[in-house]
């Protein structure tokens, strides 16, 4: 009888104009975003893959020069986009993707996109999460919000009823049928997307995931749809709700959380940030470019003392490098120290975001998708970390060249192309799902709360239904 | 058969039915005559199993229709006033939806026999319902009882708003029930339609049946005074 159901439903939803109309439009508007993301991505990878090679090739044939100026030559380090980005830009456009490691300092990112293109910061950018998240979830309404509250005002519920349907194979039968317009509009995009612009390495367990969550998200919307639509009397009320709830869920609820948490927990402005940084520096650590500084002074009268000569040329190595790794790794101490103070201040800024996904599943839903393309807050702060571990071990190898060099006061040793071809390229491998299971497991037993509550919620309402 | 025994409904302090009786046997039409709000659709709603009443037994071909809904219902057909069907399906496809809801499975030529039985012209059986009349759609209405196979049909005022001819083909088609054994109860205003079609007449007023009448043992002017004093009083 589901079946039977769910067919007929199916058949007045394909022979209804406007519906086809509708269902036709998301299609097209899924496929061109998918376009558009897939080129937009094919460039900056490409980009990427340009500039860190040129970068690389500039460092590796910069000639003969002492170590220190060299390593403040710097290289440019890019993160690689991952093949489910295609469907979520997620937070790269505001993170960047690009970091530039030099001595003495860790630098942010760089190149984001909504610096270059101030429009894509005040409208969004086109993207298939974009379609899925806040496009789709409206055609279902449109499909679900007259779908019981119909029958009951034409009359045609009471004939059914008459035919001994039970309200529940009645109602299960229907959002079968909303199923399965939602499955075949979703899974063979998805799929073929993959195929297309993924080149296999797109068909991964985060896939599946991200797959699994638009579907569960779309499931959201149609028990919630249903639910609704048999509660109400009218049709027109049932609209008005559901579309209340999308305005609420969708744009209320996230904007008045972003604002409640950065309440809550305000961001450091990024100039006050590395002020702080700079102030604790100046006071804790070691100025090797100001030889005057009280630090400066008294590490070097240690490193005297300890080795009992008078002047830094009796040393048994380079002083010169011996102090620039010796600032190196004082101030990296206290730039991981605010760095990590910072990246607890933004997990507790995205725990308020998980609560107020009690209250949104577009807030839980905004957060996975993200999470599983790697666009995330969590994979931008991993590739961070990756590019400075890597300028920490980049900065070490040039100071411990440039300890074994022999001392000359006001001379600079020299060294060439061998040297800066040594050092070993950075390699990143985007984080798996371990970092995503680590930052998202409350958000997705949520989520699936969400999912598990709507279908209840539409078990519910077929006890009742009033005619 | 159709069969209330001392059914008493109120709705909050009002009593819309009053320890009601009422018996169809098959090849019986009953039609069940009464002003707005004297408790006719409320006794069809409870035959359907969409209200209950708060005392005495309703039945189904002898079955209790609250301790055996579904059974119940798999005996019934239901038209009401204004028959409504799925607009964007065809009049054959609505007819398959309703009797596979009801677990019949019938052919393509078997439902066009039904819907034709049923008096629908037959350049209408493919076409979509919302270009059907009123009288089109009870007709489809009467091919779901026909196809169902039913044994009770409930007829809530369905000749109303019908023209002369529709309602003439709709009373033809109800003797042909009738001769099949089915026994219909029919609720109407119209006195002439139910002298015309019932074999037996009853007069609902305040919830209670206040007369029954033969219809083949009473003329229709006798019957028209009757009703209009017993609406009076």
């Amino acid at each position: 009888m589901l079946w039977l159901i769910a067919q007929k439903e199916l058949k007045e939803i394909i022979r209804q104009g406007v519906l086809k109309i509708l269902i036709l439009t998301v299609l097209v508007l899924l496929l061109v975003s998918l376009v558009i993301s897939f080129s937009y991505n094919r460039y900056i990878d490409s980009l990427h893959i340009k500039s860190e090679k040129e970068s690389r090739e500039l460092w590796d044939k910069q000639g003969d020069k002492n170590q220190h100026s060299a390593a403040h030559y710097g290289l440019y380090l890019l993160k690689p986009k991952s093949p489910q980005a295609l469907w979520d830009n997620g937070l790269d456009r505001y993170t960047g993707a690009a970091i530039f490691i030099e001595p003495h300092v860790r630098n942010n990112t760089m190149f984001k996109a909504v610096q270059d293109s101030p429009m894509l910061a005040k409208w969004g950018e086109f993207t298939p999460s974009f379609i899925m998240l806040y496009i789709l979830p409206l055609l279902i309404l449109w499909i679900t919000f007259n779908i019981i509250s119909r029958e009951k005002e034409q009359g045609t519920y009471r004939l059914l009823k008459s035919q001994g349907v039970s309200s529940l194979k009645w109602i299960a039968g229907k959002a079968s049928a909303v199923w399965i317009i939602t499955i075949l509009l979703i899974v063979p995009v998805f799929l073929t997307a993959g195929i297309i612009f993924g080149k296999g390495a797109f068909f991964t367990v985060e896939s599946f995931l991200l797959l699994l969550t638009y579907l569960l998200y779309a499931g959201i919307y149609i028990h919630i749809g249903i639910a609704v639509s048999a509660l109400t009397k009218k049709s027109e009320i049932s609209i008005i709700f559901l579309v209340g709830f999308w305005v609420l869920t969708t744009w209320v609820i996230p904007k008045i959380t972003s604002s409640i948490t950065q309440n809550i927990y305000p961001s450091p402005l990024e100039s006050e940030f590395k002020k702080n940084i700079r102030d604790e520096i100046y006071k804790n650590g070691i100025l090797r470019h100001d030889i005057n500084h009280k630090n400066t002074i008294a590490f070097t009268k240690k490193v005297l003392k300890e080795y009992n000569v008078n002047d830094v040329s009796e040393l048994p190595f380079n002083f010169n490098g011996y102090i620039l790794q010796a600032a190196e790794d004082t101030n990296n101490i206290i730039f991981d120290k605010h760095y990590a103070e910072l990246h607890k201040l933004y997990k507790k800024q995205t725990n308020v975001y998980t609560v107020s996904g009690l209250f949104s599943p577009f807030i839980l839903a905004r957060q996975i998708s993200m999470g599983l393309c790697k666009t995330d807050l969590w994979s931008h702060i991993n590739f961070t970390k990756a590019t400075d571990e890597y300028r920490k071990l980049f900065i070490k190898t040039i100071n411990e060249d440039l300890i074994k060099s022999p001392y000359k006061p006001n001379q600079r040793f020299i060294r060439s192309n061998d040297l800066w071809e040594s050092i070993p390229k950075f390699k990143y491998k985007l984080p798996g799902l371990k970092l995503f299971s680590e930052h998202y497991k409350y958000v997705y037993s949520i989520y699936l709360l969400w999912f598990v509550v709507s279908a209840g919620i539409l078990l519910f309402t077929s006890k009742k239904i009033k005619f | 058969m159709i069969e209330a025994k001392n059914i008493t409904k109120k709705f909050g302090s009002k009593t819309v039915l009053n320890d009601l009786n009422i018996k169809v046997n098959p090849g019986e039409i009953f039609c069940l005559l009464g002003a707005n709000g004297a408790g006719k659709t409320t006794l069809i709603n409870i035959f359907l199993n969409f209200i209950y009443a708060d005392s005495g037994k309703a039945y189904i071909n002898n079955i209790d229709i609250e301790k055996h809904p579904s059974d119940s219902k798999k005996h019934l057909a239901y038209i009401p006033e204004n028959l409504m069907l799925y607009p964007y399906l065809t009049g054959i496809e609505n007819l398959k939806y309703f009797t596979n809801l009801a677990g019949k499975k019938y052919t393509k030529e078997e439902l066009e026999l039904f819907l034709s039985e049923a008096g629908l012209q037959k350049n209408y059986i493919h076409k979509r319902v919302s270009v059907f009349s009123k009288g089109m759609r009870q007709k489809v209405g009467i091919a779901i009882a026909l196809a169902k196979n039913a044994k009770v049909l409930l007829l809530d005022e369905p000749t109303s708003g019908l023209d002369l001819k529709s309602a003439k083909e709709f009373a033809d088609i109800l003797n042909k029930l009738k001769n099949k054994d089915v026994a219909v109860l029919m609720t109407t205003h119209d006195l002439f339609r139910a002298k015309e079609t019932g074999t037996d007449i009853g007069i609902l007023k305040n919830g209670k049946l206040i007369d029954t009448f033969v219809s083949e043992e009473i003329n229709y002017d006798i019957l028209e005074k009757l009703y209009i004093n017993h609406i009076k009083i």
